[in-house]
């Protein structure tokens, strides 16, 4: 008999596959991730491609989204849109929690001065509404996809550094620590060894839920013409550009709208799920 | 107990009665606009001035079709080299509060204006004084010859306020109107003007008792406050919903034509758009049908001079095709064949982004290729004013512009934009256009006020900028307004107001 070792890494995946919803969710995002990353081969036409004469066809067998008030096919528009959605939405993410973790090991590891000033700064970051923070700093760095990336980094660094911070203070007296401490182990190896691993199930949960709100987070700047310039095919800037046309043109809003609407649910969900199976506490 | 029987004969009776004071006649005109100011002195906004038209008049003032016609004044007489202009006053008007209006009403009037700190003070500019002849008699001194001045005259900004008002009220007289048009000023509460009617109106009988001027930003609630009998009229009406609007059968689409052009500002001070070639290639390579058609809803009729067709002295000009082919010939006979980088500007309401956004989608074909910049209409004037002739860097820029002359001449439409001496900062010549015969044909057009001789000068001025290709010509605006089928009598003027005096509203 082969018996398979009842690892944790296996239990989590075993404990996530309970879940059904986050199951479908993670599935989603895979096509997604598909989508994006083959949008050229997928897409039937091409997103930039104008014709007048075909301005806001309703979906038909040709188009299968229609078509939007240039003439362009909306479907195309939403799959090379997926990976203007996703790149901003994980990168964005990505910096936030680069920063935000090494900014939560130093104020909870070193403690003192140091962790006043990073906390006391996450404090003034969390005073503002998160979209407010974001318009805050576009309207500063200008309108543009890489400032929304920057804006959306900013705002997302404190809760990942308050994360760490706690559980840091938890592990840094925890005795595997100690151990290597008294063992002679350098603060860096302590730090990202063998306190940092222990932080990250929080971490990645986080990660996740914050995909999601990133993405809406940026849709919103490019809705309001601080985000993604024309033409570019961002779902935000979709939807600005056909509000307008709302009891007209109908469909013009409701696909974008459904891809981000699916898009953050299923992040989300998946986020959902991901919590549920690394909680020790739940079965 | 005969008391309690008196209190019910009376209730019944005051019952009876109710019915006919209930079909008082009120009007909502729901608008994208708020008022500024109720001083026509002080205004510059076309809303705050249309609605201060309906309560005050002028010496003269504009038809339905923008053409001047005596209105506070009888007629007008003026001298060969259009500095002297003498109007005759009506007899037997009085204003709102009682006072008379004569010759030393108008003198108050527009000794204030020439008083020089207000908004509109600018209009008066050219005048060196104002004579009082007799009661009803003044005559206008100017500086220099001025041929537009009549249109001057009929502009809102010199609408004749009433001197006890003035002196009662002093510049508060911007919150009380006192004047001698169909409608009295009732009250200004929260953005909302409510005007009632004039009993005594000396033109003809008021037909409504009641208008209020309500602000509704929102384009799609203002159409369901139509739809609903929230609202009568409607001012602006989206052109994107005019399918819904179409498909109402309460409500009537108003459309009509506008004196606001739309343009493309060439800054050519940038090598490449300072060729007159690369300019005209622009031209040709412009579907104006399809930006209309698709950005603007349908709602304009394509350029075909400098200044729109209802201006005064306008003259129609041969249109520019569109045609991509002859287009990349001028880019390659200029040497521009791969094109250039430019930026795009614009104001950021819809409309107008989406214009430029074509734009931008066919310049492509040309290789003119750039980002837009798109922004609040202020920080867009502000971005524009902020440019100088002889700056050394210049930015290719290709703006979209717009222009409405509220004088309804044709010196308003073409000077503040073309003249050499209108580079910014003094007025509003952007791309720095320059031309040494068409600066002396508009000054041709300013010394005489002989409308022969304005109208061949203009002819001449706009046959010899046309094929110069100044700007990305554009097209006119088309105004289109929505009414309830019941109200008559109220249409939007070309400059973007309206005109309510004969509103009236069926049973």
């Amino acid at each position: 008999m082969n018996e398979t070792k009842a690892t944790p890494f296996r239990i989590v995946c075993y404990k996530f596959k309970q879940r059904k919803t986050a199951l479908v969710a993670g599935l989603f995002i895979m096509l997604l991730v598909l989508v994006a990353v083959f949008a050229p081969g997928i897409a039937p036409y091409d997103p930039y491609l104008t014709n007048y004469g075909l301005s806001m066809l309703p979906p038909s067998a040709e188009h299968w989204a229609g078509t939007d008030l240039y003439g362009r096919d909306i479907l195309s528009r939403i799959i090379y849109g997926a990976r203007i959605s996703l790149t901003v939405g994980l990168t964005s993410v990505l910096v936030g929690a680069l920063a935000g973790v090494t900014l939560g090991l130093i104020s909870g590891f070193f403690g003192g001065f140091l962790d006043g000033l990073i906390m006391r700064t996450s404090d003034v970051l969390f005073a503002f509404p998160g979209i407010l923070l974001a318009i805050a700093i576009v309207a500063i760095l200008g309108p543009g996809l890489i400032n929304v990336v920057v804006a959306v980094s900013v705002f997302s660094m404190p809760t990942f550094a308050r994360i760490v911070r706690g559980s840091t203070l938890a592990l840094k007296e925890s005795l595997y620590v100690r151990a290597a401490r008294s063992i002679g182990a350098s603060r860096n190896r302590i730090m990202f060894v063998h306190i940092m691993p222990g932080t990250l199930s929080g971490v990645i949960v986080y990660f996740t839920m914050r995909i999601g709100t990133s993405i809406i987070t940026a849709a919103s700047l490019s809705f309001l013409g601080l985000g993604a310039q024309p033409p570019t095919p961002e779902w935000g800037a979709m939807l600005a550009e056909s509000r307008d046309y709302i009891g007209v043109a109908d469909h013009m809003t409701i696909f974008p709208g459904i891809a981000i609407f699916l898009t953050v649910l299923f992040f989300n969900l998946f986020g959902d799920g991901l919590r549920a199976a690394l909680d020790p506490k739940l079965k | 107990m005969a008391a309690k029987r008196l209190f019910l004969v009376l209730l019944c009776l005051a019952m009876m009665a109710a019915p006919a004071f209930g079909a008082s006649k009120d009007i909502i005109y729901a608008s994208e606009s708020t008022p500024k100011s109720l001083d026509p002195h002080d205004t510059t906004d076309t809303y705050s001035g249309a609605i201060e038209k309906a309560i005050l008049e002028g010496l003269m003032g504009f038809d339905k079709d923008l053409k001047v016609v005596p209105l506070l004044a009888e007629s007008y007489t003026f001298n060969n080299t259009a500095t002297e202009f003498t109007f005759k006053l009506r007899k037997g008007i009085k204003f709102h509060d009682g006072t008379p209006f004569n010759a030393e009403a108008v003198r108050v009037n527009i000794a204030r204006l020439m008083g020089g700190k207000l908004k509109r003070s600018s209009l008066m500019k050219p005048v060196k004084e104002l004579a009082v002849i007799d009661d009803s008699t003044v005559k206008f001194v100017l500086n220099e010859p001025f041929g537009a001045f009549i249109n001057t005259v009929a502009h809102p900004g010199a609408l004749i306020l009433s001197p006890a008002a003035l002196t009662k009220y002093g510049d508060e007289v911007s919150k009380n109107p006192v004047g001698t048009g169909p409608f009295i000023f009732a009250e200004w509460v929260s953005d909302t003007v409510k005007i009632k009617k004039n009993p005594n109106y000396w033109r003809a009988a008021v037909k409504v008792d009641s208008i209020t001027f309500r602000p509704v930003p929102e384009s799609g609630s203002r159409l369901a406050m139509l739809r609903t009998g929230q609202a009568q009229y409607i001012y602006p009406m989206p052109a994107e919903l005019l399918k819904v609007a179409q498909a109402d059968p309460k409500i009537d689409i108003i459309e009509r034509p506008s004196i606001v052009e739309r343009y493309l500002v060439l800054n050519t001070r940038h090598a490449p758009l300072g060729d007159a070639r690369v300019r005209q290639a622009i031209n040709y390579a412009l579907d104006k049908q399809a930006i209309i058609r698709i950005a603007w809803g349908g709602a304009a009729t394509e350029a075909d001079s400098i200044i729109p067709p209802n201006l005064q002295f306008y003259k129609k000009q041969s249109a520019w095709p569109y045609d991509v082919a002859k287009a990349k010939a001028l880019m390659k006979e200029a040497g521009h064949e791969k094109g250039f980088k430019v930026v795009f500007l614009t104001p950021n309401p819809s409309n107008r982004l989406r214009a430029t956004e074509m734009v931008q989608q066919q310049l492509k074909e040309i290789n003119i290729t750039g980002e837009i910049q798109s922004m609040d209409v202020a920080s867009f004037y502000n971005k524009l004013e902020a440019h100088r002739a002889d700056d050394s860097n210049q930015m290719p820029f290709i703006a979209f512009g717009g222009w409405s002359s509220s004088t309804g001449d044709a010196d308003w439409g073409i000077r503040p934009l073309l003249a050499t001496q209108a580079f910014p900062p003094a007025l509003s010549n952007f791309g720095f256009f320059s031309d040494k015969k068409v600066d002396e044909l508009i000054q041709a057009g300013l010394v005489s006020a002989d409308p022969a001789a304005r109208r061949e000068a203009y002819a001449k001025c706009q046959d010899a900028v046309w094929p110069m290709a100044p700007w990305g010509y554009l097209f006119v605006d088309t105004l289109i307004a929505a009414k309830s089928k019941n109200l008559k009598g109220i249409y939007p003027l070309p400059d973007g107001g309206f005109s309510v005096e004969n509103a009236e509203l069926a049973d």
